[in-house]
């Protein structure tokens, strides 16, 4: 699931417009992202089950999305977001960043270990969704459809009052244009997940 | 790829879109 993730980072960003946007999303796929280079490395691997379609794989991220190693990525993520945009921020930014774990472990088979490394050999946590394709694509549907108009009210709201802000329909119709490719790129990811794209 | 490719339109392109709306108000965007 990666526009479940992008989907969360909508949201928080429509509470939060203090946060730059930016950082949300990148924060939100940190995991996956630092992830990437390790997959690479040969660090982590990944093995395909089934047909390897939508969430038809068993992903040995054993440092990435261990419990403790994505809890460490996110309060570092959190205390660089803190030093630059203040404290509240970067609470949100470490809460953005270790949500992606909480998501994966409702989707993800059980290969997600507690330590780092899986150390001490102890039990791997996944609730397996990715089982049901239907009730995870729903899931991400759901997320989209709240992250999406979640984030379209609110840059709305930015834009402030006709009667209050001079610039008032040059900011409405930047907002419109920032929801309507944030909504594109929303479905364009799921769509692209879903059929196995890239 | 394509998750690459995601990271980096939403990053780039949605922070950037972003960052417009406030900027077309006067607001400082850090």
């Amino acid at each position: 699931m990666f526009a479940g993730h992008f989907a969360v980072a909508a949201a928080v960003k429509a509470k939060n417009p203090q946060v730059p946007l930016w950082s949300l999303m990148l924060g939100t796929q940190l995991l996956d992202v630092i992830f990437v280079p390790l997959f690479v490395s040969g660090v982590e691997t990944m093995e395909t089950v089934g047909s390897a379609g939508y969430g038809e794989a068993v992903i040995h991220a054993d440092y990435t999305h261990s419990l403790m190693g994505a809890l460490l990525i996110a309060i570092v993520a959190g205390i660089l977001a803190g030093y630059r945009w203040g404290r509240r921020a970067g609470y949100i930014l470490a809460s953005v960043v270790f949500s992606h774990w909480i998501l994966d472990l409702v989707v993800h088979r059980r290969d997600l270990p507690i330590l780092p490394g899986n150390l001490g050999d102890l039990p791997l946590l996944g609730f397996g969704l990715w089982q049901w394709p239907a009730a995870s694509i729903a899931l991400e549907v759901l997320l989209i459809l709240i992250g999406g108009s979640l984030y379209f009210r609110s840059s709305l709201a930015r834009a402030g009052r006709a009667d209050l802000n001079p610039g008032y329909h040059q900011t409405k119709g930047r907002a419109i244009m920032a929801s309507c490719v944030m909504a594109a790129l929303l479905v364009l990811s799921l769509v692209t997940d879903t059929l196995g794209i890239g | 790829m394509s998750f690459i490719l995601f990271v980096l339109l939403f990053t780039v392109l949605c922070g950037w879109l972003d960052a417009r709306i406030d900027v077309s108000q006067g607001k400082d965007v850090k």
